[in-house]
């Protein structure tokens, strides 16, 4: 586990101590620390959709350092083991006015449906 | 003539404290009393306030009195007929007796209190000295100067300083119901800027003597101008008994304090505001203002105005007038009184609370995240066949804003087995912190 400054005296507190160990989220890193690891032919899953294109190249270098292989993973290994996680909103949608939204939702639209057109791509 | 408009809102539990004040600042205020002055004829002696309704060795604490509720037992001066006070040893009371009572003391603590005046830095106004108290000249103008409202700014007659961890803690309430007056402890220097600024604005000190712990000279002077301040405007002889905190409902609290205990003490705050007061909260940052903002909008408390400064806030919030019972109609505005009444000069101390942070953290230290959920990743990662997962660090920009590097619309593996269906967008799952587990 990386954790900033913020959390040094909490990760302690909140971890099992023998199940993590805990690292700076600076210095060395996950990807300074995954760099010095060797890990050939080893398979690490990351979820595709919260990972930032940053953060995956950077993810990618230090696989690569290390020799592991990095593999997407759907669903994400995550969600089996969160057992105690909260149900999604259920609250009804409400159409914001325009002096909140900003923007209507039929401008919305038109703007997406052109930067599709523009990138030649195909609706989900 | 200065108008007493605000008397008639005093609450009823108040009133006597508050007459008993205004009557003895009768000449400072330039308020005239009785018909009789006005019409030019020869001054009678002044009279009690018509509206003081009760006894007055009752309105000074003094219990059981017959005539306590009997307007008809009171003679013209306020004391019962039936010699009920005096019986009891009392002296009795006049309006003459009880300003020379009020009038600040002679010979050498009044030399001294000069001596003072002359030398202290920041002086204040001089129609609030109480070596200026004489009567003004016949014929001089008695309307009081009032600064504040030329620059706009409510007119604060009476304010009031207590200490803060006094407005909230348990050892303020403790020495309020023990009947000592409340201190100011911290901070007395931020206090006294604020004190001083309120005085030239037109508010009234009244306080109880201020003491701060710091014996740094700079502090001692600090010290010396505001019980000076304070003492010069308290000529009110039950003093702990008028800021007392359950008789009076602030029209002004001034705050320069940090956000985060603000935010805690926003119900507190709330509570010692008066109906259409107001809170005045100095030095926030710019970033910190919502969650203030919002923290005060559930205790009834809307945003005025608010002034910016090189990245600081002053917000400026109004107590609604309505109760919560009121039904407000959507859209309506709810209207602002104007400040006329009192005030509550607040400070806290800037110590951090730790208390609840060490609460926080004790409740979690047997918690040992991870004892069960981590075997359940290990057994769906073996089923998955992988070594490790990484889970990313939270959004940098806590999802308000993203830059284009981190759209994750962009996030489709470079690996050789994409998954095959990107569309159903789904909430990212956070994380506090980023972890990179491996299979053992």
């Amino acid at each position: 586990m990386f954790v900033d400054g913020r959390y040094t005296l909490q990760v302690k507190h909140q971890l099992a101590p023998k199940l993590f160990e805990v690292g700076d989220f600076i210095d060395p890193g996950p990807f300074g620390w995954l760099a010095k690891q060797t890990l050939k032919d080893q398979k690490i899953g990351y979820d595709p959709r919260i990972i930032s294109p940053d953060s995956l190249e950077k993810l990618t270098e230090a696989a690569k350092k290390a020799g592991a292989v990095l593999v997407a993973t759907d669903p994400n290994p995550i969600d089996a083991a969160w057992t105690d996680r909260p149900a999604e909103p259920a609250v009804q949608v409400a159409p914001h006015d325009i002096k909140y939204a900003g923007e209507s939702s039929s401008s919305k639209r038109a703007r997406l449906g052109k930067a599709l057109a523009t990138r030649r791509s195909t609706p989900a | 003539m200065m108008a007493p408009a605000a008397w008639s809102s005093f609450s009823r539990r108040s009133a006597s404290l508050f007459f008993a004040f205004s009557f003895a600042n009768a000449d400072r205020f330039g308020v005239e009393i009785g018909a009789e002055r006005k019409s030019g004829r020869q001054p009678s002696p002044p009279r009690w306030p018509a509206r003081l309704s009760r006894c007055r060795c009752r309105a000074r604490g003094r219990a059981s009195c017959v005539a306590a509720r009997a307007p008809a037992l009171r003679d013209s001066r306020g004391w019962c007929r039936d010699g009920q006070c005096r019986k009891r040893g009392q002296p009795r009371s006049t309006p003459e007796s009880f300003l020379r009572r009020s009038a600040p003391a002679r010979g050498r603590r009044r030399r001294r209190t000069d001596r003072h005046e002359r030398g202290s830095p920041a002086r204040l106004s001089g129609d609030t000295s109480p070596c200026r108290r004489r009567r003004p000249r016949a014929g001089a103008d008695r309307r009081r100067k009032d600064s504040g409202v030329d620059r706009g700014w409510p007119r604060f007659r009476q304010l009031a300083i207590t200490a803060p961890p006094a407005a909230v803690s348990k050892r303020w309430r403790t020495s309020c119901n023990a009947r000592r007056p409340p201190a100011c402890s911290t901070s007395a220097p931020a206090s006294g800027v604020l004190a001083i600024a309120a005085v030239k604005a037109g508010a009234r000190l009244r306080s109880a003597p201020i003491s701060t712990p710091n014996r740094s000279a700079s502090r001692r002077r600090m010290r010396r101008t505001m019980t000076r301040a304070a003492a010069e405007a308290a000529p009110c002889r039950r003093r702990q008994s008028c800021d007392h905190p359950r008789r009076r409902a602030y029209d002004l609290i001034l705050a320069n304090i940090l956000a985060r205990p603000l935010v805690r003490l926003a119900p507190d705050i709330a509570k010692l505001l008066g109906t259409g007061g107001r809170v005045i909260l100095s030095g926030l940052l710019a970033h910190q203002e919502p969650q203030v903002k919002a923290a005060y909008a559930g205790q009834r408390l809307q945003l005025v105005r608010r002034r910016r400064l090189n990245g600081l806030v002053n917000p400026d919030l109004c107590a609604s007038p309505y109760r919560p019972s009121d039904k407000i109609s959507s859209g309506a505005q709810p209207p602002t009184l104007p400040l006329s009444l009192s005030g509550c000069f607040l400070q806290v101390s800037l110590k951090p609370d730790s208390t609840h942070h060490e609460a926080d953290i004790r409740s979690h230290r047997r918690s040992n995240v991870g004892r069960a959920s981590l075997p359940l990743l290990r057994a769906t990662m073996k089923a998955m066949e992988l070594d490790g997962v990484y889970v990313p660090h939270d959004d940098e920009y806590q999802n308000e804003y993203l830059p284009a590097c981190y759209e994750r619309s962009h996030g489709r593996p470079a690996s050789p087995d994409p998954p095959e269906r990107l569309s159903s967008f789904r909430s990212p799952r956070s994380c506090s912190s980023t972890a990179v587990t491996r299979c053992r």
